[in-house]
């Protein structure tokens, strides 16, 4: 059972059309990471039992297994009444899991706008929600832009585990050929090639945004 | 099944969790000490070189590399059995994210004590095991914690190549029993059991360290 060159290429436009799957996956996750995030953090500040609720929340979250996690929504939610497909459930675990990271690094970044500006907005007679949007968010954002892009490289490297619910993503299509023809060597190479080609190139937008936005 | 009985049927896979761990840990740690310390002493084209060995497991994804590890490697005649594979996959994964933060610990310690060291006459090894180390591993002590509950978590994954860990046992009563509310939430919960106190010792000693 050698490396079989011509099947390799063969079966990379099928891995690549899978990869399709993998960035969409990834986009939806991030968009509700960050947004899931910033609900956590904001919901942290408000004090009382939002702020109770979402810290033994993000703490649950942080300290399990996203397979786990992923595995919990997958098979529960049917029984609670709520039927969706296996790639929404996966874009809602991947939202989740790192929407709680990701609320930590939003916490901590709205720490350290100073406490002045606040009392400042409230002079100016600005309401909360503007000086929320207005006067912290697009401070905050210098602060969280590296930390949070590690946790977005996390969230692609994640991706992969949505192919044991059934997400016909990399990994996914890569285990069809192998089921099709049984060879696992090429499909799987293929597909971890190619995720090592995604990651680099992430990393290395990942870079140019940290140098772009580095707090002064 | 009642809700007991399923926790103690997810523990009876504990064993294999924590042989995992073991295994991955040892991986990890010899993985992360001797690349951190190269990467911080190498210069020029052996240190991109190393740069690009850590990347390259700390670009990678887990679950990828351990089905590529467990199917391809027999096709290069190497067979190795589960544990070796998740340890390998997971603890080089674990240890080179551990080796770039030795290497920032070791690059954070003042200039001066490596100079003071070198001007007492002392070689720059022992510089690097009396001075630098010591420090460095202090700095350290919360990171491990943290790397430690990583392990714990990525372990999971091992249930996918077929070792009997806590997960697997919970997909066993998952497939005799139906009871997926029970089953899924009792294994969060225990795995919850395990992190936490870590998470906390963690949380008391990166305080211990601010203060001091």
């Amino acid at each position: 059972m050698g490396f079989d060159v011509d099947f390799f290429l063969e079966l990379l436009p099928k891995i690549l059309a899978g990869s399709l799957m993998t960035v969409w996956a990834a986009l939806l996750g991030s968009v509700g990471a960050v947004a899931f995030g910033l609900a956590l953090a904001i919901g942290r500040r408000s004090g009382g039992v939002g702020r109770v609720g979402t810290i033994c929340f993000s703490e649950a979250v942080r300290l399990s297994p996203f397979l786990v996690q992923l595995y919990f929504l997958y098979f529960v939610l049917p029984t609670w009444g709520i039927v969706i497909s296996a790639t929404a459930v996966g874009v809602l675990a991947l939202s989740l899991h790192y929407g709680a990271f990701l609320g930590e690094v939003f916490d901590a970044g709205l720490s350290a706008v100073p406490h002045g500006q606040i009392e400042v907005g409230n002079a100016l007679g600005m309401k909360r929600w503007q000086i929320m949007w207005l006067v912290m968010l697009p401070q905050t954002l210098r602060f969280v832009a590296a930390p949070s892009a590690n946790h977005l490289i996390g969230l692609l490297k994640s991706t992969p585990y949505l192919a044991t619910i059934g997400v016909h993503e990399m990994l996914g299509s890569a285990f069809d050929v192998a089921s099709d023809t049984f060879r696992y060597v090429e499909p799987l190479t293929a597909a971890g090639l190619l995720f090592l080609v995604f990651s680099a190139i992430v990393g290395s937008l990942v870079r140019v945004v940290e140098t772009r936005l580095r707090p002064f | 099944m009642s809700f007991i009985g399923i926790i103690g049927w997810i523990i009876s896979g504990l064993n294999v969790t924590l042989l995992v761990l073991l295994y991955t840990a040892i991986v990890a740690f010899c993985f992360a000490f001797p690349l951190g310390i190269a990467e911080y002493f190498l210069r020029g084209w052996a240190r991109t070189i190393v740069s690009g060995f850590i990347d390259i497991w700390r670009g990678s994804s887990v679950v990828l590399l351990l089905f590529f590890l467990y199917y391809v490697l027999p096709a290069a005649g190497l067979y190795l059995n589960a544990y070796a594979v998740s340890a390998i996959a997971i603890g080089f994964n674990i240890g080179a994210y551990g080796s770039q933060a030795l290497r920032s610990s070791l690059e954070s310690i003042p200039r001066g004590q490596i100079e003071a060291g070198l001007s007492l006459g002392l070689h720059r090894s022992r510089v690097l095991l009396l001075i630098e180390l010591p420090q460095a591993c202090r700095k350290m002590i919360p990171i491990i914690g943290n790397e430690i509950i990583a392990i714990i978590k990525t372990s999971a994954n091992v249930s996918l190549i077929g070792l009997a860990d806590m997960t697997f046992r919970a997909k066993e009563i998952m497939q005799t029993t139906y009871q997926p509310a029970q089953i899924y939430s009792g294994l969060l919960l225990v795995y919850l059991m395990i992190c936490l106190p870590i998470a906390l010792v963690v949380r008391k000693l990166a305080r211990n360290e601010r203060v001091r």
